[in-house]
């Protein structure tokens, strides 16, 4: 990636917000991304497969306490995708 | 297409940058430890450092060195299954060179006390395993305070 270049997938005000929830912990469940972004399951389930389909992120679906539950990371290579956004961001700001 | 080349507007950038702050940080900010794990965290790891510093042969402080260890790893375990049911994965190992910089302070921070205490009361300082064991306790406090999770935002809110 040039210098200042911004990523259009990682751009979108909803994706950056995931991005950045994903970039400390290990996993996050679904409900917590729910949660914190405020938005609808189907709102949420379309940003995630529009990361997913980038290779951003990973979903696994596994069941524990009784119930199926969603386990949403960041992948190494979204990991470096986003770093670099905000280095670009960072770059367009003069930071 | 995922790059786009064309320049941003930097007020565009700069509320990105804070968003990525704001949410970043979020967790952090929002699912702390109850302040009773924190203190019997910090506790435990004020117990190791007194004891390691305090212990001759075999007095009583080498026992509260062990309990301090065993109750060190089931706040761990606790602490873990707390923010696992909350729905949050902590980090095992860091992923990038700012939580790496944060784990190799806080081991850093944590293991220096311990052998201090022993070396300074060698070396006469009486009072010095609790000294290290009262800084031992405010660092483990301050940390699980400061980074609950262990995770360390991509911008940190003071760079704002």
């Amino acid at each position: 990636m040039t210098e200042n270049t911004l990523n259009e997938i990682i751009h979108a005000p909803n994706r950056l917000r995931i991005c950045a929830l994903l970039s400390g912990p290990l996993e996050l469940q679904f409900r917590v991304l729910k949660n914190e972004l405020d938005v609808s399951n189907s709102v949420l389930s379309k940003h995630l497969k529009v990361l997913e389909h980038a290779g951003y992120i990973v979903i696994h679906k596994r069941k524990e306490f009784g119930g199926d539950r969603t386990w949403v990371s960041l992948s190494s290579k979204g990991r470096k995708a986003f770093h670099a956004h905000i280095d670009a961001l960072r770059e367009v700001v003069n930071l | 297409m995922d790059i786009i080349q064309t320049p941003t507007e930097i007020e565009g950038a700069k509320q990105s940058l804070k968003d990525i702050q704001e949410f970043g940080s979020r967790l952090s900010e929002q699912y702390r430890p109850t302040l009773l794990l924190t203190l019997f965290m910090g506790a435990c790891q004020a117990s190791i450092t007194m004891g390691y510093g305090m212990t001759e042969h075999e007095n009583d402080w080498a026992m509260a060195m062990v309990i301090g260890a065993i109750g060190s790893v089931l706040g761990l375990l606790l602490y873990t299954y707390t923010f696992r049911l909350l729905g949050i994965k902590l980090p095992i190992v860091p992923r990038d060179s700012r939580s790496l910089k944060f784990f190799v302070g806080v081991a850093t921070a944590s293991v220096v006390p311990i052998f201090a205490a022993r070396h300074l009361r060698l070396l006469g300082l009486t009072y010095a395993p609790h000294a290290c064991a009262v800084l031992s306790f405010v660092m483990v406090v301050y940390s699980m305070h400061r980074y609950p999770a262990g995770i360390v935002p991509a911008i940190e809110p003071k760079d704002d």
